[in-house]
């Protein structure tokens, strides 16, 4: 059985009244779905209080949940309009990425935090998973968005075009130069590949 | 200087190779590799199940038909609601041999003398129906007919078409509007 017949079946399970089927739900969501928000909104107690916002909003609308399309497609998409209806209103108190590291709190701090990572992460590549994560957080919100989409929760370009509600060639470009200026701040803190020559390109 | 590796070194190796198909392609699965490799989940404070949890089960049922499904289920879940089941089924195999007595006094409602004047006046009744949907049909037609009338005359035609594309346009840059009120760019202009 695929995971999407299996969260499918959660849904159902959890649409009948089953709060065992939810939670199975919540756990397997919790990560991306917070994972997303805190990106875009780089605050870690608002990012949960959306989470939280976003899974209240997603049990009160299971009758809408559609078994053909991903759960996890429905969720993001409830995640991006929570999260845009959010910054729509507070917009003037982003939390900066450096103000969160002055203050001991924010996205840096988040990331810095060996228990924020997976167990299975490798120790030796934390200090290039670091710098990747900063690298997006200085993204434009939209491309920030799309890479976390596509790269992380592996979503493919029509999810993601529905889930942000812009068309599929757009989505594309984002991706496109999201990546390209990933590529380029990478380069700039030290990530070059190195030539034949042993030095960085 | 900082160690390099593999995987990076593949993705940033893909983003020099141009902007054909194949590259970009190729520098979209490097850069999933990339972060399937690197520990950038990131994960709520311990407990946020049970605080989403907590916060849905103040709230009531979806609906009453989710409601009385989840209450169907969990009797028959039960011990004691399968106990039910299987006495109401013993207790229909023993009364079957009542109904088998009863069937031939329902058979006999069944025969044609019985049932001959009542299909005949369903018949009857269907048929008046059927005269009043088609008498409404024709009174219908004849109404539009007369609507349309007017728009014979070229400026009468324009006018009407005007009037319907005027709302139609309307309705759809609404649409847009709040589209857009979703898109990042209105929601955070920097």
């Amino acid at each position: 059985m695929d995971e999407k017949t299996i969260e499918a079946g959660l849904a159902e399970r959890a649409r009948a009244g089953s709060p065992e089927a939810f939670r199975e739900l919540v756990l397997r969501f919790e990560r991306p779905v917070y994972g997303l928000i805190l990106r875009m909104v780089r605050d870690p107690s608002t990012a949960e209080e959306l989470a939280q916002d976003v899974f209240w909003k997603a049990y009160r609308r299971l009758d809408s949940y559609d078994p053909e399309r991903r759960f996890g497609s429905w969720l993001f998409k409830i995640a991006h309009n929570t999260t845009i209806d959010h910054l729509r209103k507070s917009a003037p108190d982003l939390v900066s990425l450096e103000a969160g590291d002055d203050e001991g709190g924010g996205l840096a701090a988040v990331l810095s935090d060996p228990a924020a990572e997976s167990p299975e992460a490798a120790a030796e590549r934390s200090d290039l998973a670091r710098d990747l994560q900063r690298a997006i957080a200085t993204l434009r919100p939209e491309y920030r968005e799309a890479v976390v989409l596509r790269h992380q929760e592996g979503l493919s370009y029509e999810e993601i075009s529905e889930t942000m509600g812009l068309p599929l060639g757009t989505i594309k470009t984002h991706l496109h130069r999201a990546r390209k200026e990933l590529a380029v701040l990478l380069r700039a803190g030290g990530w070059a590949p190195e030539t034949e020559s042993g030095v960085p390109s | 200087m900082r160690r390099n590796d593999d995987l990076l070194d593949r993705w940033l190796k893909a983003e020099e190779g141009g902007s054909e198909i194949d590259a970009d392609f190729a520098a979209d699965a490097a850069l999933t590799a990339l972060f399937a490799a690197l520990p950038l989940a990131l994960a709520p404070a311990p407990g946020f199940a049970d605080r989403v949890l907590a916060a849905t089960s103040a709230e009531p049922q979806p609906s009453v038909r989710a409601h009385v499904l989840g209450l169907l289920y969990g009797f028959i879940a039960s011990p004691w609601g399968r106990v039910s089941v299987a006495l109401s089924l013993v207790g229909a195999a023993l009364t079957l041999p009542v109904f088998a007595n009863l069937l031939p006094a329902a058979l006999a409602l069944l025969r044609p003398t019985f049932l001959a004047p009542i299909v005949a006046h369903a018949l009857v009744e269907g048929s008046s129906w059927v005269a009043s949907g088609l008498h409404f049909c024709h009174w219908f037609a004849a109404f539009i007919r007369t609507l349309l009338t007017p728009l014979q005359s070229p400026a009468v035609a324009a006018a009407l078409g005007a009037c319907f594309f005027v709302p139609a346009l309307a309705l759809r840059l609404l649409y847009d509007l709040i589209q857009r009120e979703r898109n990042w760019t209105h929601a955070n202009p920097i």
